[in-house]
């Protein structure tokens, strides 16, 4: 995991007073599912493309495209940067050629099949990621539990996804004083692959017994507060639609069905018209 | 008590408790092996390994739900939707763990009883997770200098999409997930016989 991904569980929700902060969590989640679906039904990078700079003008109404656009440049470009020139060469489906390149003598031709193929994947990622992170950075952890009781999920499912979110950013914090401790010990980190594994050792252990040690600690506040007392439990947040809700309803119904239409008329490659292989799914 | 009122007996639950509320803390714990391997730049994964450790203490509902779990939160947060695939992939080292555990291929000091689990991680196990990489995520290189060149050079060499996808996961998952075992392991043997929620085989 890149140190982005770190630093963005870490600080969590940007407070601030957008529309899409407003909106109603369930919408926002809604959102993020049904352009994840739309990003792998279609085969067209262009289409995909379309997707991204979509969730990047939510992301400027939410105040937080630089987020999203540290996200991108750190996952989906690097995995581009990579799959776009070894897929143009190597792809087996490869067949219809762009132009050759000329190095050390040696001729190498790139061909569209794998061009397309490195090209659309990462962007479908990418549409996957930042259309999560727009849903996750812009929802108070609070309306993020009231959502989960709402889709009626069980409760001991609810309370370990929303204790997870509150470990994360402790024990991160907790390893990086443990790692400040061995540094001070004198602990090198510019080191053999070997030392480094036994370094990450180090680091894991005194993390995990501490864990463990809390783990009984929350089991008696749990029960204190009786967490398995057989009665119904409620939540204390309560989440409503609101106007700018309807608005994204509109919104996706009206893209649905031109994207329907789209689909059964041009297919799934509608514009760049690529063509459906066996793994392609 | 009023009159009407109905009495209810609650029955502290002890070790279940523990169970629930270690789910959680090996989703986290996955997460934070991830940063530490950041710090660290161990040449492995990290994200898995809490999901062996969890498997280990407290049974494999416990580890394969915390694995899930984890990957769940990094699905709706920094991987995006298709990952929450890699979550079943969790339930299937949480299951590899038991059933070595069972079989008692999990004693550090029978080294000999511990090739087999490091088969499976190391050559088994990537078959599944080829399978994921190649239908969830369009089996391309990895973003990995070194798996990517792996990739490249069995592409070239074969022109076999599958095998070229399969060797590059061998290349990761051969150190990530025996490293993982084995530091599981180690954990496991120094954690005090309280948290130990598992019965494991004498």
């Amino acid at each position: 995991m890149s140190s982005i991904g770190t630093s963005l569980l870490r600080r969590s929700i940007i407070v601030k007073e957008t529309l899409i902060h407003k909106a109603d969590p369930r919408t926002k989640f809604l959102f993020f599912l049904w352009i994840s679906i739309w990003a792998y039904i279609f085969y067209d990078y262009v289409l995909t493309t379309i997707f991204l700079i979509g969730i990047i003008i939510l992301a400027i109404i939410g105040k937080i495209l630089k987020r999203i656009l540290l996200s991108v440049a750190v996952i989906v470009l690097p995995w581009m940067a990579l799959g776009v020139p070894i897929l143009s060469v190597l792809f087996p489906w490869n067949s219809t050629l762009m132009y050759k390149i000329e190095i050390f003598g040696w001729q190498i031709p790139f061909y569209y099949e794998g061009f397309a193929w490195g090209l659309t994947w990462p962007l479908r990622i990418g549409v996957c990621i930042t259309s999560a992170l727009l849903f996750y950075l812009t929802t108070n952890p609070a309306n993020l539990i009231a959502l989960l009781f709402k889709l009626k999920l069980p409760f001991r499912f609810i309370y370990a996804f929303a204790a997870a979110t509150q470990l994360i950013p402790l024990l991160v914090d907790e390893a990086g004083t443990i790692y400040q401790a061995q540094l001070s010990r004198g602990l090198r980190t510019d080191v053999g692959i070997i030392k480094r594994i036994w370094n990450f050792l180090i680091l894991i252990v005194p993390l995990t017994l501490s864990s463990l040690t809390k783990v009984q600690i929350r089991a008696i506040a749990l029960e204190s507060r009786g967490f398995s007392a057989p009665v119904i439990k409620t939540c204390p947040y309560d989440i409503r639609f609101k106007n700018i809700d309807y608005v994204f309803f509109i919104g996706i119904a009206i893209a649905t069905l031109i994207m329907v239409y789209v689909y059964t008329v041009y297919g799934f490659s509608p514009i760049v018209h690529l063509k459906q292989y066996f793994i392609s799914g | 008590m009023e009159k009407g009122e109905e009495e209810k007996e609650v029955i502290p639950t002890g070790a279940k408790i523990l169970a629930i509320v270690m789910i959680p803390t090996i989703a986290a714990l996955n997460y934070v092996g991830g940063v530490i391997v950041e710090l660290t730049k161990a040449p492995i994964w990290g994200d898995t390994w809490a999901t062996i450790l969890g498997t280990l203490i407290s049974g494999f509902w416990v580890g394969a739900i915390g694995g899930f779990l984890y990957n769940i939160i990094m699905a709706l947060t920094l991987w995006g939707l298709p990952a929450w695939v890699w979550g079943t992939a969790n339930i299937v080292i949480a299951f590899i763990t038991w059933g070595c555990m069972k079989l008692g291929w999990t004693d550090l000091k029978k080294p000999i009883k511990l090739i087999i689990p490091c088969i499976i991680f190391g050559f088994i196990y990537p078959i599944y997770t080829t399978a994921i990489s190649i239908f969830i995520f369009g089996g391309g290189p990895l973003y990995k200098p070194l798996p990517a060149a792996v990739y490249a050079a069995v592409l070239a060499s074969t022109e076999n999409f599958w095998l070229a996808n399969y060797v590059q996961n061998l290349v990761t998952e051969i150190p990530d997930k025996i490293i993982s075992f084995i530091i599981s392991l180690i954990i496991v043997s120094r954690i005090p016989k309280k948290f130990i929620l598992v019965r494991q085989r004498s």
